[in-house]
């Protein structure tokens, strides 16, 4: 249940991010360069996952500084990777597959842009069992008056973590006034 | 003397500058204050009501009885000679305070210090008073120094702004407001009536026991005082004086000079058949055991100061186990007396003398306790792993769990995904002026969020252009 546009930005996210690991798994790359330029695709792809989220426009400046903080936190990630890395006597396969995690990683962005910047507690992919591999969605309800909405969680496949299970028996979420009931 | 002993040796910033008489000279004089005498020849059955006289008498105890004072002066050492460490962040600020608590009660030393303090704390009712000498009587002003007052002289007031009255040695009394004092009591009184009861309280029975004890045993070797009145019938004076005439020779040949311990009364009937009556002046009871009192006496000691029996009395020619035995003894020994003191020591110090950027604690290295410890470790490691393997929760999961249970380092996280709920009782929380603010960010939980730092709004700045190209792209 992964809209379109973020199943792209994934792709392609993914495809940089595996091009540089294996430059980096052959020695074409330090292990500097490698965390540089991983950095700057996760700053590009979070971005572009909030604007392609909202469907377009402007990255507003709270929207940059939330985007801001969750660009920071996989950075720390990333550092920590790139350490290890720096450590290793051998290169092994799973560091292979634990940078790949990293594209999934722009699904919060997409959905706090989709969402609108609602007060929600949580968004897909954010505090899961199941991690960036989460394939949840917020359904958003505008309903009358200004700032009032139910959102409900929906998961989107059948073998949904228990994270993800109790947030569906949440639903659904009252925004009322802009704020979360 | 260095600068720093120096300024530590000036009591001019705390209230005993007037115990002292300047006599001119560069001489002071210390006056002695107390009364009756430093040794009495016997404690009283019962102590006094008056919580004055009461602590007056509590104070005598190490000196009537000696296995007391040995089990004081060794719970009193294990306990002074105990570890401790600042932790701050500002290193210049916790060397101050490490010389301020090195150099206490005028310079004499934080073991001098701590000794005579436990002292008052274990034999005094009213328990021991810490005064936090400052540059100013003004709150907060600049530590100068932290010194033991003589309980003696220190008067609870129940005023939580005064809470001590200092009798100073010039007559006159002195106010020590709360932030210049600290007061430790063993067993507070529930009731407020200052019924606390100190270490020497619990073991008064015990004490004056074994004081009567050792001081019969005493006289009835040495021949002191009488201890027995024999009367005798049918017997003269002359005959009794002969007789102990050469018993006494024997004696001192044998180098025995004291026997008395007997008093000898005759009667004048010397025709008469001798017999005679012993009245015992003092006597030990039937089937008096000396060891198992002494016994007794050391356990109640152990108990009252909280110590390992073991520790006034060493596993001798005892039976098997006594390993073990010490080490479930010490095990159990970890909740008791002075280890209250210790947590309210540590409490107090931190709370009233310590800055918000340091932290002062009792750092024990035993070696069984680092083992127990790697022990326990070991068995939440293997459960961690376990889960993982069972595939309950991920490695990063498994992770975070022996962080917070801090067996990892924080450093492995990138950041800690779990709120700390907890603070332990020897933590500072935090000031508000240095707390993180966490807050619910619209659209997302903060757990997720880092703190951005200016590289990284350098690379979103310098990436933006590139992200609307490739939104657009995807949109379409």
């Amino acid at each position: 249940m992964t809209p379109r546009p973020l199943r792209g930005l994934i792709a392609k996210l993914l495809v940089l991010i595996l091009r540089r690991t294996g430059q980096l798994e052959r020695g074409g790359l330090t292990v500097l360069a490698w965390r540089d330029e991983l950095a700057q695709g996760l700053a590009r792809y979070h971005q572009a996952a909030y604007l392609a989220g909202q469907g377009g426009g402007t990255l507003s400046e709270p929207a940059r500084q939330v985007v801001a903080r969750l660009v920071q936190a996989q950075l720390d990630f990333l550092d920590n990777f790139a350490l290890q890395l720096q450590s290793a006597a051998e290169w092994q396969k799973r560091y292979n597959a634990r940078a790949a995690l990293y594209a999934g990683s722009i699904k919060v962005p997409y959905w706090i842009g989709r969402t609108r910047m609602l007060p929600l507690p949580f968004m897909p992919a954010q505090g899961t069992q199941c991690g960036n591999n989460c394939g949840c969605a917020w359904r958003v309800e505008q309903l009358e008056g200004e700032g009032n909405y139910d959102c409900y969680w929906e998961r989107g496949k059948t073998d949904s973590c228990q994270t993800c299970v109790a947030r569906e028996r949440g639903n659904p979420y009252r925004i009322r006034e802009g704020m979360l009931r | 003397m260095t600068d720093t002993a120096q300024q530590y040796h000036d009591l001019s910033k705390s209230v005993r500058r007037f115990d002292l008489t300047d006599r001119g000279g560069g001489v002071v004089r210390l006056n002695i204050w107390g009364m009756g005498p430093l040794v009495p020849q016997a404690l009283p059955p019962d102590l006094p009501p008056s919580v004055a006289e009461r602590d007056r008498w509590l104070r005598m105890t190490p000196h009537v009885e000696g296995l007391w004072s040995s089990a004081l002066n060794i719970a009193i050492t294990k306990t002074a000679a105990l570890a401790w460490d600042i932790d701050s962040d500002q290193p210049r600020i916790s060397q101050r305070m490490q010389e301020l608590l090195l150099h206490a009660d005028g310079g004499r030393g934080w073991v001098y210090f701590l000794s005579r303090h436990l002292r008052a704390y274990c034999c005094n009712t009213r328990g021991a008073v810490v005064e936090i000498a400052r540059q100013t009587r003004v709150y907060g002003s600049r530590l100068a120094g932290i010194h033991h007052l003589p309980t003696s002289r220190c008067v609870p007031t129940g005023d939580p702004d005064i809470p001590i009255l200092y009798h100073a040695l010039d007559g006159r009394e002195y106010e020590l407001k709360w932030w210049q004092v600290i007061h430790f009591v063993d067993m507070p009184d529930d009731e407020e009536r200052e019924a606390n009861i100190c270490a020497a309280s619990r073991a008064y029975p015990h004490i004056l026991k074994l004081a009567a004890i050792e001081r019969y045993v005493l006289e009835k070797v040495s021949g002191s005082r009488p201890l027995e009145v024999h009367i005798v019938n049918g017997i003269s004076p002359s005959q009794i004086d002969d007789a102990f005439a050469t018993a006494k020779e024997d004696q001192i040949r044998q180098g025995h000079v004291n026997f008395m311990g007997v008093v000898l009364m005759t009667s004048v009937q010397a025709d008469a058949e001798v017999s005679g009556y012993r009245i015992p002046l003092a006597e030990l009871p039937d089937g008096f055991n000396r060891k198992e009192e002494f016994d007794i006496a050391l356990l109640a000691y152990a108990d009252a100061l909280g110590l390992d029996p073991q520790d006034v009395q060493p596993l001798t020619g005892q039976q098997l186990g006594a390993g073990a035995q010490s080490q479930v003894l010490e095990q159990k020994a970890k909740g008791r007396g002075l280890l209250a003191w210790r947590q309210d020591f540590v409490h107090q110090i931190n709370e009233l003398v310590m800055p918000e950027s340091c932290r002062f604690y009792f750092s024990e290295k035993d070696i069984r306790d680092d083992k127990l410890r790697a022990e326990a470790d070991k068995t939440r490691i293997e459960a961690v792993g376990a889960m993982i393997e069972q595939q309950m929760i991920n490695p990063q999961q498994g992770l975070q769990l022996l962080v917070d249970a801090e067996i990892a380092p924080e450093e492995f996280l990138a950041q800690d995904q779990t709120a700390m709920t907890t603070i332990g009782d020897d933590d500072k929380p935090e000031s508000e002026a240095d707390a993180t603010d966490v807050e619910i960010t619209p659209g997302g939980e903060s757990e997720d969020m880092g703190v951005e730092t200016k590289a990284t709004a350098d690379l979103l700045d310098a990436e933006i252009a590139a992200a609307y190209a490739l939104a657009h792209e995807v949109l379409g």
